[in-house]
């Protein structure tokens, strides 16, 4: 017998199974896809316009990612994050440990945030070096999108630890919430995390069409987005682990197995 | 010690019915529960456990109170009945990283594995192979492994037998019977009698989530044994047959149906019933086409323990 593991030993133990775990599970393919999307669709725009790649151009391909390829890759990895071990049954190996039940949220979503974020930044990469970025500050962009990737990937985190259907609810939230909300409700739009993001990606591209793009909801200062976009997945981890910790999270559903 | 005390223990999900109102006690190096699928066997082991919390009563293991207790669960070893892994992982992976999960270091947690992988007599060539490879027995071995790797001082077993081939059944009872002997207090659950025989003669009988009988094998042998038996004729005249049946010595009950020429008798005394019922159907020249014994299983005689001895401690 010894002493139980420290919280932050048992939650650093288990997001290294959540990566080697996200890194074989099939979920990839579709984040494969959803990069291959982005890489494609700068491709064929290099294509269109020859050498010359005017700014609208890249601006396009940075909103390709903001608004679609960066949540659906988030939502891919976050929903999955513990409803895999739930449906799979290896919850119950973990929760017969002497560690807190919290830890396995926080460890696993802490792995599909690392999966997710370097996810996407290949994912700008590759896009920009495939569709050409002459004027853009790649690396500012990057930064944006990884910010928004964790802002949106501990959503779904949470949405994943306490609803069913959570792939389902994820696309509607995507959809309505961050799409229609975020980009045609100009009052509520720095409600959604994708709102955030753009701001961010306005001030740190150096393209300056970005900016442009939505004037009228590009007021909010730069800080306030930062700040949004890093309080967002704490706020959601931690309300993920305290309703695992409270509940019979796992088994509960499953009273004829026995 | 007594390493396990219910009272009047119940766990619903829903308006669905795990456990009703279990109540007993056990100090048994060796606990065997049995009872038939969906008897609420899980739910009672993953109450001990501490996975799920109870709806009502009192339960105690080890002289505390599962839900929510860490220490506790550093002391308890847990093979869950599901076949579930993560299948990428070799053998000694999946024992090693469960076992830094109780506070070892990582070399100290590897060799605890190597030990326990050892000790469940799983084949050192396979211990670095992914556990899809594994056969159901090696799988059942892995899942044993993780579980005693810490040295509980309790074993919990969800059906550690189901699948197991006779080779790796032998191994897993006498790994169990060794921990016993060792100090290490054993639970464990199956639906079948004699696999439970073969380990311990104390035992909890548990159907539709009741404690329907608790004590030792031989109780339960015994009642096996004072139960009436249901066997089905076909008979070309059932009524005059069960005319002749119904009062012998023993017969407790007649039914016709479902057919026009069956017909269904419950006996307490088998063999004489088996002796008269030839001379019956020659006396009065009926022509018997098929005897049937319909419930030699014990699936019937949880259904008569719950039914007419419900809530009985034996």
């Amino acid at each position: 017998m010894t002493a139980a593991p420290s919280w932050w030993s048992s939650s650093l133990q288990l997001a290294d199974l959540g990566v080697r775990q996200t890194l074989r599970q099939k979920i990839l393919i579709g984040v494969g896809l959803a990069l291959l999307f982005a890489i494609g669709l700068a491709t064929a725009i290099r294509v269109g316009n020859g050498d010359e790649i005017p700014e609208n151009v890249q601006a396009v391909q940075l909103f390709i990612m903001t608004p679609v390829v960066a949540p659906l890759v988030a939502l891919l990895l976050g929903t999955n994050a513990l409803a895999s071990e739930r449906e799979g049954g290896t919850l119950t190996y973990l929760f017969t440990r002497p560690i807190p039940r919290a830890a396995a949220v926080i460890g696993k979503g802490v792995a599909a945030i690392i999966v997710a974020d370097i996810a996407v930044a290949l994912g700008v990469v590759a896009a920009w070096l495939a569709g050409g970025a002459p004027d853009t500050n790649v690396a500012g962009a990057t930064l944006a999108l990884v910010l928004e990737t964790t802002a949106l990937t501990g959503v779904f985190v949470l949405l994943g630890t306490i609803v069913a259907r959570s792939l389902y609810l994820g696309l509607v939230y995507i959809a309505l919430f961050e799409g229609v909300l975020g980009n045609t409700i100009v009052a509520r739009a720095g409600t959604t995390i994708t709102y955030h993001a753009r701001r961010l990606l306005s001030e740190w591209s150096a393209n300056a069409l970005i900016g442009n793009d939505f004037p009228l909801i590009y007021d909010g200062s730069v800080t306030t987005s930062v700040l949004v976009l890093l309080v967002v997945p704490v706020a959601s981890l931690a309300a993920a682990a305290w309703w695992v910790e409270k509940r019979e999270y796992g088994l509960k559903d499953r009273p004829n197995e026995d | 010690m007594t390493t396990i005390q219910t009272a009047d223990l119940s766990r619903w999900y829903g308006e669905v019915v795990g456990v009703n109102g279990v109540t007993f006690d056990s100090d048994a190096p060796i606990l065997g529960l049995l009872g038939p699928n969906g008897a609420g066997k899980s739910t009672f082991l993953n109450l001990l456990t501490g996975q799920l919390k109870p709806s009502s009563g009192q339960l105690r293991v080890l002289g505390e109170t599962p839900w929510g207790h860490r220490p506790l669960q550093a002391r308890l070893g847990f093979v869950p009945e599901t076949d579930t892994f993560w299948e990428w992982m070799s053998g000694l992976e999946f024992v090693t990283r469960l076992t830094r999960l109780h506070g070892f270091a990582p070399a100290e947690a590897a060799e605890r594995a190597r030990q326990a992988l050892h000790d469940v007599q799983l084949q050192e060539d396979a211990w670095q192979r992914r556990l899809g490879t594994y056969s159901r027995g090696m799988r059942q071995k892995a899942k044993l492994a993780q579980a005693i790797a810490h040295e509980p001082d309790m074993l919990i077993l969800d059906e550690p037998l189901t699948g197991a081939d006779p080779v790796s059944r032998r191994h897993i009872n006498e790994l169990v019977r060794a921990k016993a002997a060792a100090g290490v207090h054993v639970v464990f659950s199956s639906h079948i009698l004699h696999e439970v025989e073969a380990l311990t003669h104390d035992i909890a009988v548990l159907s539709r989530g009741r404690l329907v009988a608790r004590g030792k094998v031989e109780d339960i042998r015994a009642l096996m044994d004072e139960r009436p038996m249901r066997v089905r004729l076909e008979v070309s005249e059932p009524r005059t047959l069960a005319g002749e049946l119904i009062d012998m010595p023993g017969v407790v009950a007649v039914h016709f149906g479902p057919s026009a020429t069956a017909l269904e008798v419950e006996t307490q005394d088998v063999e004489a019933f088996y002796r008269r019922v030839p001379q019956a159907c020659l006396d009065h020249d009926l022509h018997l086409t098929h005897v049937d014994a319909a419930d030699t299983d014990l699936e019937s005689l949880f259904d008569y323990l719950f039914e007419g001895r419900g809530g009985a401690e034996g």
